[in-house]
């Protein structure tokens, strides 16, 4: 019954907002790493990555804080990886995540302009995530593997 | 009626509090505290056209927003707003202060003065003007939205992969201010919600509480546009069931909120009470909203919360966001009441309001 609600509830927004919800961006087709120091987790679903992105989750299952790092505004990359992890533009990901600190149910996430500066935050913070491109010199240890 | 509402004790109360204390403070003595500190405010602009014509050029809730980690489980909310209260005077409020202890996953146990989250509204935008939809509260906000409770919570959320979320809550009933009479009367929130998708959120809540005095209502005086004081000082039992349903797309925005209560009083009798307030947006290139609102509350005649009330409010607006920091909402407001027949006689006439905010945070 739930579920009957659900999908209607879906297929309804489709009809109204010509919206497509299924069409989302997936990380495998780009040339893109998810790089995580100490999560606990070397594999995990590309769904499950995204709710971590979008501060589902307070802790990794090893019980560590969960630090989300993303590109900031001055990151030439940053309207390609907001619309890689949220589906949305980098204004839209400031309005979602200014919001959801503001209603006290997460920790602000951290911005960085380079890829480089966000691999060196992750190295050092347990915990902490954050969207590279393959090209930049990632460390083995720091990468986690999507398995769909 | 009961007339002994306190079901909290010293013997009981203190203790709990102290070891919450003490359990936040040993934890922090070991790990690196985390803090940061936001502002939020507004400025209006308002004419209203009715018997008598006037505007007003006004500073708004301007407020300061802490929020701590002390380590992995413990964290510190608080936000203060400054109000102008008449004659180069302004009132210090504390309108959320709490401390949270996350205990397994996402489940938390939280104690101090927080939002009730009897629906979206509540439980989503809080004090900053930055985050509303429209440039006030619906008009349930200026009767029996009970804003604020102090006490103990349970909060789950983004539970499973249907997102749902619940609250359960005991704490301060409708009358009691945040540093007096705290545990005078008790009420109790039961709420639960669901978010099939990132967008969208339909929540569903229940609140009950009895009063001794149903003219103190420090927790709900908060204006959606319309507010009256209280003269029933007698008891008064309660309940409330609200229903939410919230979708912010990225071109349609809708908000529908829903709210039943009943009163009981020795004196009149039972009272049901309703209200709905809808607001549909549309978002085009990125950073404009245009929208429209309807918003509708009835109140019993034998009511002696809120007194007979019967008001329709409709909204024509348009929003420009410049950042996700700073926005300006312009909007046309007319008001009537819903029975116009001279059959009640609570009639408040009609009115015209036309309203222009601006509203930030740093």
């Amino acid at each position: 019954m739930v579920y009957r609600l659900r999908y209607t509830l879906i297929i309804l927004l489709f009809l109204v907002n010509g919206y497509d919800l299924n069409s989302q961006i997936t990380l495998n087709d780009f040339s893109i790493v998810v790089i995580g120091n100490n999560t606990g987790t070397k594999k995990m679903s590309e769904t499950t990555i995204k709710q971590y992105f979008k501060g589902k989750y307070n802790k990794w299952p090893n019980k560590k804080r969960v630090i989300v790092a993303l590109a900031s505004s001055k990151h030439p990359k940053v309207e390609w990886y907001s619309n890689l992890l949220f589906n949305k533009s980098f204004f839209a990901v400031k309005k979602y995540w200014y919001s959801l600190v503001f209603q006290g149910r997460n920790d602000a996430p951290y911005f960085f302009a380079s890829d480089q500066e966000l691999i060196e935050f992750v190295k050092l913070n347990p915990g902490a995530i954050a969207i590279v491109e393959k090209s930049s010199k990632v460390p083995e240890h720091l990468k986690i593997k999507l398995n769909e | 009626m009961k007339q002994n509402k306190n079901i909290f004790g010293n013997q009981i109360v203190k203790p709990i509090i102290w070891s919450f204390f003490l359990l936040v403070f040993s934890n922090s003595l070991h790990s690196q505290m985390s803090a940061r500190l936001n502002a939020y405010g507004h400025i209006n602009f308002e004419s209203v056209f009715s018997d008598t014509t006037y505007s007003n050029f006004s500073l708004g809730e301007q407020e300061l927003f802490i929020n701590a980690k002390f380590n992995d489980n413990f964290s510190f909310l608080g936000e203060i707003t400054l109000n102008y209260s008449g004659h180069g005077n302004y009132r210090l409020n504390i309108e959320r202060l709490r401390l949270k202890y996350n205990y397994y996953k996402n489940h938390s146990l939280i104690m101090g003065k927080f939002h009730t989250p009897v629906n979206y509204w509540n439980d989503v935008y809080y004090h900053a003007r930055l985050f509303f939809p429209t440039i006030d509260r619906p008009l349930m906000f200026s009767k029996w939205i009970p804003v604020h409770t102090f006490g103990m919570r349970l909060q789950g959320q983004n539970i499973g992969k249907n997102n749902f979320g619940y609250d359960l809550l005991i704490g301060s009933g409708m009358g009691s201010e945040d540093i007096h009479n705290v545990f005078k009367e008790t009420s109790i929130t039961a709420a639960v919600h669901w978010k099939p998708t990132d967008e969208m959120r339909f929540g569903f809540s229940g609140y009950l509480t009895s009063m001794d005095d149903a003219s103190e209502m420090a927790a709900h005086s908060h204006g959606g546009g319309e507010h009256e004081m209280n003269m029933y000082s007698g008891p008064l039992d309660f309940q409330m069931l609200n229903a939410s349903i919230a979708y912010f797309g990225e071109k349609w925005e809708v908000l529908n909120e829903f709210s039943f209560n009943r009163t009981k009083t020795d004196t009149l009798g039972v009272s049901n009470n309703i209200s709905n307030y809808t607001y549909v947006g549309r978002r085009f290139l990125e950073k404009n909203v245009a929208f429209t609102g309807f918003d509708v509350l009835y109140t019993g005649e034998n009511d002696l919360h809120t007194y007979p009330y019967d008001r329709m409010k409709f909204i024509l607006g348009y929003k420009y966001e410049y950042s996700e920091r700073l926005n300006v909402k312009a909007q046309i407001e007319y008001y009537t009441n819903i029975y116009d027949d001279h059959t009640h006689d609570h009639s408040i006439g009609s009115k015209y309001e036309f309203k222009i905010q601006m509203s930030y945070g740093l």
